[in-house]
């Protein structure tokens, strides 16, 4: 990373010296980042948004007896242990039918949806995560009746996952 | 010479009549993500375990759709309530064409 920043600022300086007034693309390296994360930011939510509407139909997120655990401070990111339990049935006019995780600072931002039966006794899973950088993960139960009940926790990443490439 | 496709079940508890049963599984797969460059410097092409289908007894009691956001080697925990003995099936199905399908037998105490 460092060896692009370094040849991208002095890039930058040639072509400020060169031109009164910076183009879009001579902005430098500094701000350009800046300017592409808030624009990645900002896509990402849409995604994120995109994907929880796609899972609940269009229901609203109401607050629920449902319960997510993590940490709230990952070393690694690569694996990041999550679970999710709902408090209601899974049959029944309140039954939960689903539950769905959401990552808002992913790359993609789906992470599992698990489909219940009555035969599963308890709307309750857990798995293993990937987290790119601290961010926000959501858990989603869909009910039977139609309705959405969510509950968010932020998470702290000190190690993203592995973006970059592996050493062999 | 592929190896075989490695996966664990382990059922968490006594299995009583009735009584919420916790499975946990994993199954060996890299997931990758479709997002890391190799020594080359290109992209890794994404391939990654897509569904997870459990049954017992033949009866359908979960279904797991799986995304790149799943660490490697899938690790998923659920459970349910048998009320007879019988066999536990998992399958997973993924990119490439990938299946693996194992079960446990789940017996009442």
């Amino acid at each position: 990373m460092t060896p692009n920043l370094a040849s991208e600022r002095r890039r930058t300086t040639l072509k400020a010296c060169a031109l009164p007034v910076f183009a879009v693309s001579g902005l430098g390296a500094v701000s350009g980042s800046a300017r592409a994360q808030v624009g990645d930011a900002a896509r990402l939510q849409a995604a994120h948004d995109a994907a929880i509407g796609q899972f609940t139909g269009g229901a609203a997120l109401t607050p629920g007896p449902i319960r997510l655990e993590i940490a709230s401070l990952v070393d690694n990111g690569n694996t990041v242990p999550v679970a999710v339990a709902c408090e209601l049935a899974t049959s029944g006019p309140r039954a939960v039918q689903a539950i769905a995780l959401f990552a808002d600072r992913n790359p993609s931002p789906e992470v599992m949806e698990a489909v219940f039966s009555p035969a599963s006794g308890r709307a309750q899973l857990a798995t293993r995560m990937r987290l790119v950088t601290s961010q926000t993960v959501t858990a989603i139960a869909k009910l039977a009746e139609g309705t959405c009940i969510a509950t968010s926790a932020q998470v702290i990443v000190t190690l993203a996952a592995c973006l970059e490439p592996e050493e062999s | 010479m592929t190896e075989p496709t490695r996966s664990l079940i382990f059922l968490n508890g006594p299995a009583k009549r009735g009584e919420w049963l916790e499975v946990r599984c994993t199954l060996a797969h890299p997931m990758e993500s479709g997002h890391r460059r190799g020594s080359d410097g290109q992209l890794l092409p994404r391939n990654i375990v897509e569904t997870l289908v459990c049954r017992f007894k033949g009866a359908l009691i979960a279904q797991f759709r799986l995304h790149a956001a799943i660490a490697a080697n899938p690790f998923v925990s659920f459970g349910f309530v048998p009320q007879q003995s019988g066999t536990l099936e998992l399958r997973w199905q993924g990119q490439n064409g990938f299946f693996h399908a194992a079960s446990r037998e789940v017996v009442l105490i």
